[in-house]
């Protein structure tokens, strides 16, 4: 312990006594640990810690899912049979996202809503910070109408008047009790305004036991009890119920998994290649400082020798020189945690929608653990060259300082490390690139519709207000007409969902062709729309005519198909005249053929493959109120959407003053968004790259630098020799993009491997991408001649004349 | 006494009122004072002089490693005091041989390498590059080395592969700086002998030394004190 503690003070007295050295080393390991304690806060943060809910083990994800559509949402007479039936769980419960008016109020508002079963709030060891959770009889079908404010509502809404309890919202024109207010803090799935009990959904939900409306379940496994036990357990149920309700239930089963791999499973992909991304500027910053060490290890070496003939023996002298990195390293470490707690608020300041809001981003115990490891472990990777060397030094050959062996040995541990370093860096560069060559074409898509000067919202027009169907029709008809009229406003347009905003899907199938089998008919992305839909939105028709006003309820049936759905159900032959059979068994005569939509945004996985249009001035009056009460408006204006915005509420407000308009957004900022996630990710690994290609090039020059410094006389005989300032300038730069060119073809192969690794992140464009890697590798050939271009120009400035005068 | 213009005819290097001022911030130093001096093809001239007095800076600038701050130089002929840096390497690599006292070999090129060194400068095609190695190392006693790299010889040895660096491109004049200096007597004897032989076969050499016995070897002795020829002695 002494001796360490002697070595200790050894290494602290020299990194004060070369202050150069040690600030360019700190900085340099500074950044790269620093980088690396910011994503391992994130990973840790969504990856690793557990969701905070009480023992986040036991809780499991439940959907349902057929062979042919794996990913659905659950139909609620199926939980509530689930709900009785099962014997592995301690309780289940079910949620749904919604949105309801806040109305009787001075400024009316769209309040996103979660509606959820009674036992939620239990289920995930919850309470309210003020009232209670919903009573199991506020969570039947005609319970009293009861909700809860989300904790950020509440101060946002009322101030945090605790006196909230027992006052009366008129939520969609009906007065509902406050019983409660959620944790501060608290967070589950997307954030949402207030909780209602799931007994406020439409009441023939509770019925169609064919009808999946967008709700989930989670339940908290008994104890001891496992996934697979519980999976048998809930699929036994859906069995007997494919039996019993073989029209609805054909081949649909639960399908259940962990709630946190569930939560995460998309993201795993992205932090792992941030993760290695990181770790490849991290070992690019330590081979810049072995660099430095090894370029210190020369001035060293008088010391060490002595040390070794005054008895120090291998391991002591491998010893002294672990010592020295580790405590470099960890001083390194120290500024890299300060620099991480600034990266960590700039990450969750940027954080995308798509990382679940129960993941926070935070320097806990853990990350401060993997910082300290993670600074030991270089500690050790910086040390181990210089003290190998340090162990295999030369008695004899350097007291009589020739150095020989050591300059060879240290020469190539450089030319080594430059080459890694180089390959390191392609390697990283070549992902930011893939990744940007992807980012690029999706942003460069067509979206099937022109997402330019559109201001998109959502209205309600609740049954309080608008009763009946024609009183909704001429409300909705006379909204659309009115702002499309505006001064400024090219169009405007309406219908039950938007493309990438959000819309409903459904089964179909061909009129007059055989019916697919029970559970396997294809689905279909659904749009009722407006007359001016398709020209409003900037949708073409490729074939036929889109709706007419004279296409009303009474008329015949139309719909407007995309072009998949001709090609696929349709080859050779066109749609037109061809009858679809949807919406209960009834027959839609194709009347156009548009342009297949990227609904669910660019890059995105297509569940419902095909898209269809309907016309909302069709729909029966028994439907229209359900189709109806929630629309999506689009504003074409001249300029900027954004400027549309309170036009659009004054004339609103002239109309309806309880209006409460929602979602104002530009359709610009939504696709925008809809990248959000692949934002994030490239923004990171393109920061990786650019730092991992500065810090390559920094190593390069400085190795180039060095070795020019130490082949000075070199250079002096060559132009004493008659070498003239090109020849000395082609030896230093063919030297380092030799170099670099070694590090090249090594990075290639390495990407070639590596770069799969992004399979899920990388569309549009192959892994091994020829421009990609060509690009990357001339950037690196360009990097390696300017960073030994600098050193060359000096190396010509070598006055030959000293070749004599060193004599 | 020959008259200067017969000189001028004959000589192969000619230096007229060459001085070379080194300035710094507060003193000039004058290592060469209005130095005139001319070597005709063939001579062997040894430069002599305590330290200080001049030898290697008029050796850097025969070799046209150095500019004088004033006077003129005829280089065969040519005046070569202004020329720019590239031309001056070009002069350099055709016309002049260089032997170090240290050697100057570069170590990590092999024997062959080095003495070939100058000739790719100069822009020679392989063969005839490998033809030209071949003869200087095999003049020099070295042939047998060519795979060697320099720190596997001796000192002699490397000494030897040095003069047959310099000699490979045929070169107009031959400069040796103290040549044998980090040899010792026997090493330094062979080297001695290897010049005399060079210069038998007609080669012109100006030499610096410190060693009195080595200068009487030369045809000529050109004495230098506080940057000034104070003696230029014929000895043969």
């Amino acid at each position: 312990m002494d001796t360490f503690l002697q070595d200790a003070r050894f290494a602290l007295r020299l990194l004060r006594k070369s202050p150069a050295f040690t600030v360019a080393a700190v900085l340099t390991l500074a950044l790269g640990i620093g980088a690396n304690t910011a994503i391992f806060s994130v990973v840790n943060g969504v990856l690793l810690r557990p969701l905070p809910y009480k023992a986040p083990e036991q809780l499991v994800f439940i959907q349902e899912g057929t062979p042919s559509f794996p990913s659905m949402s659950v139909s609620i007479p199926n939980f509530m049979d689930w709900r009785a039936g099962q014997k592995t769980f301690t309780d289940l419960a079910a949620f749904r996202t919604g949105a309801f008016d806040l109305t009787g109020v001075d400024i009316p508002e769209r309040l996103g809503t979660r509606l959820v079963s009674a036992s939620l709030l239990p289920l995930l060891g919850v309470n309210p910070a003020l009232g209670r959770n919903f009573l199991p009889e506020e969570d039947v079908l005609g319970g009293p109408p009861v909700v809860m404010l989300s904790h950020g509502f509440w101060v946002r809404r009322f101030g945090q008047d605790r006196n909230i309890l027992g006052r009366s919202l008129t939520l969609n024109g009906v007065p509902h009790t406050v019983v409660g207010v959620l944790p501060e803090g608290f967070q589950f799935y997307t954030a949402q305004d207030i909780w209602v009990p799931l007994a406020r959904t439409e009441s023939r939900f509770f019925e169609q036991r064919g009808n999946h409306p967008g709700m989930y379940v989670v339940g908290r496994l008994k104890p001891g009890m496992t996934l697979e036990q519980a999976r048998a357990d809930l699929e036994a149920i859906g069995q007997r119920l494919q039996e019993a309700y073989p029209d609805s239930n054909s081949k649909v089963l639960p399908r259940l998994s962990m709630l946190h791999e569930r939560l995460v499973r998309d993201l795993r992909p992205s932090l792992l290649a941030l993760m290695a991304a990181v770790a490849f500027v991290l070992l690019i910053a330590a081979i810049n400082v072995v660099n430095l060490l090894l370029a210190r290890g020369t001035a060293r070496q008088r010391e060490l020798v002595i040390r070794a003939s005054l008895g120090a023996g291998r391991g002591r002298l491998i010893r002294q020189m672990l010592v020295e990195s580790a405590l470099l390293a960890l001083v390194g470490g120290g500024f890299g945690l300060v620099l991480a707690l600034w990266g960590v608020d700039v990450l969750a300041a940027s954080r995308p929608e798509g990382i679940p809001t129960t993941a926070t981003f935070a320097v806990d115990g853990k990350v401060l653990g993997f910082t300290l490891v993670l600074s030991l472990g270089v500690g050790v990777l910086l040390g181990i060259l210089p003290a190998l060397r340090a162990s295999q030094v030369s008695l004899v050959e350097t007291l009589k300082d020739t150095g020989a062996g050591a300059a060879r040995f240290r020469g190539r541990a450089r030319d080594a490390l430059v080459v890694a370093e180089v390959a390191l860096a392609l390697t990283l560069l070549v992902g930011a690139g893939l990744l940007t060559r992807t980012f690029v074409q999706l942003k460069g898509l067509d979206l099937g519709f022109k997402p330019e000067n559109l201001l998109t919202l959502r209205m309600s027009a609740p049954e309080s207000r608008f009763p009946g169907a024609e009183s909704l029709r001429a409300f909705i008809e006379q909204s659309r007409e009115r702002l499309g009229s505006m001064p400024g406003v090219r169009a405007a347009t309406y219908s039950n969902g938007m493309p990438i905003i959000g819309f409903s899907d459904t089964s179909f199938r061909i009129s007059g062709r055989p019916p697919p089998e029970k559970g396997e008919a294809p689905q279909s992305v659904m749009f009722i729309t407006a007359p001016n839909y398709f020209e409003a939105m900037g949708i073409p028709l490729l074939e036929g005519r889109g709706f007419l006003p004279t296409d009303r309820v009474g008329s015949t049936p139309v719909i407007v198909v995309d072009e998949v759905l001709a090609k696929r159900f349709f080859p050779g032959q066109s749609a037109l005249g061809q009858k679809i059979n949807t919406q209960g068994d009834r027959d839609f005569e194709i009347v156009g053929v548009a342009r297949h939509l990227l609904a669910y945004g660019p890059g995105e996985p297509e569940p419902a493959p095909f898209q269809f249009y309907l016309p909302f001035l069709q729909v029966p009056d028994e439907f229209v109120t359900q189709v109806g009460r929630s629309l999506t408006l689009a504003v074409r204006g001249d300029g900027n959407a954004d400027a549309l915005v309170p036009r659009v509420r004054e004339e609103f407000k002239a109309m309806d003053p309880d209006q409460a308009l929602s979602g104002l957004a530009s359709m610009d900022s939504v696709v925008e968004n809809s990248l959000g996630d692949r934002r994030f990710v490239l923004g990171l690994v393109g920061l990786f790259a650019v730092l991992a290609l500065v810090l390559s090039t920094i190593g390069i020059y400085s190795v180039m630098s060095y070795t020019v410094a130490l082949r000075t006389r070199e250079m002096g005989i060559r132009m004493a020799l008659g070498a003239r300032e090109m020849d000395v300038v082609r030896l230093v730069v063919g030297y380092g993009v030799r170099l670099a060119l070694m590090g090249v073809v090594i990075g290639a192969v390495a990407a070639g491997i590596l770069t799969r690794l992004l399979d899920s992140l990388v569309q549009g464009v192959g892994t091994t991408d020829p421009l990609t890697f060509g690009g990357t590798a001339v950037v690196l050939a360009g990097v390696a001649v300017l960073a030994s271009w600098v050193p060359a120009r000096r190396a010509v400035k070598v006055d030959p004349a000293q070749t004599l005068r060193a004599e | 006494m020959e008259t200067p213009s017969m000189a001028q005819q004959k000589a192969l290097l000619q230096l007229e009122g060459i001085t070379k001022v080194f300035e710094t911030e507060e003193v000039e130093t004058h290592a060469l004072s209005d130095v005139h001096f001319a070597v005709r093809p063939g001579e062997w001239v040894s430069i002599v002089g305590p330290s200080g007095s001049g030898k290697t800076t008029l050796l850097a600038l025969l070799g046209l490693l150095d500019t004088a701050s004033k006077g003129t130089y005829l280089l065969d002929g040519r005046s070569v005091l202004d020329l720019s840096p590239a031309e001056r390497a070009l002069v350099r690599n055709q016309h002049i041989g260089f032997i170090f006292q240290s050697f100057n070999l570069i170590g990590d090129l092999s024997v062959y390498e080095n003495v070939e060194l100058p000739l790719t400068y100069r822009g020679m095609p392989a063969e005839e590059r490998r033809q030209r190695v071949e003869r200087a190392l095999e003049r020099v006693g070295m042939g047998h080395r060519a795979r060697h790299m320099p720190g596997q010889l001796s000192g002699g040895q490397q000494q030897r592969v040095a003069v047959a660096r310099a000699v490979a491109g045929d070169p107009l004049i031959l400069l040796a700086d103290e040549p044998t200096g980090n040899l010792d007597s026997k090493n330094g004897e062979q080297v001695m002998q290897l010049l005399a032989e060079l210069h038998k076969g007609g080669a012109t050499l100006i030499m610096v030394t410190h060693d009195p016995n080595q200068a009487r070897l030369g045809t000529r002795m050109v004495s230098l004190f506080d940057g000034r020829v104070v003696q230029d002695e014929r000895l043969r």
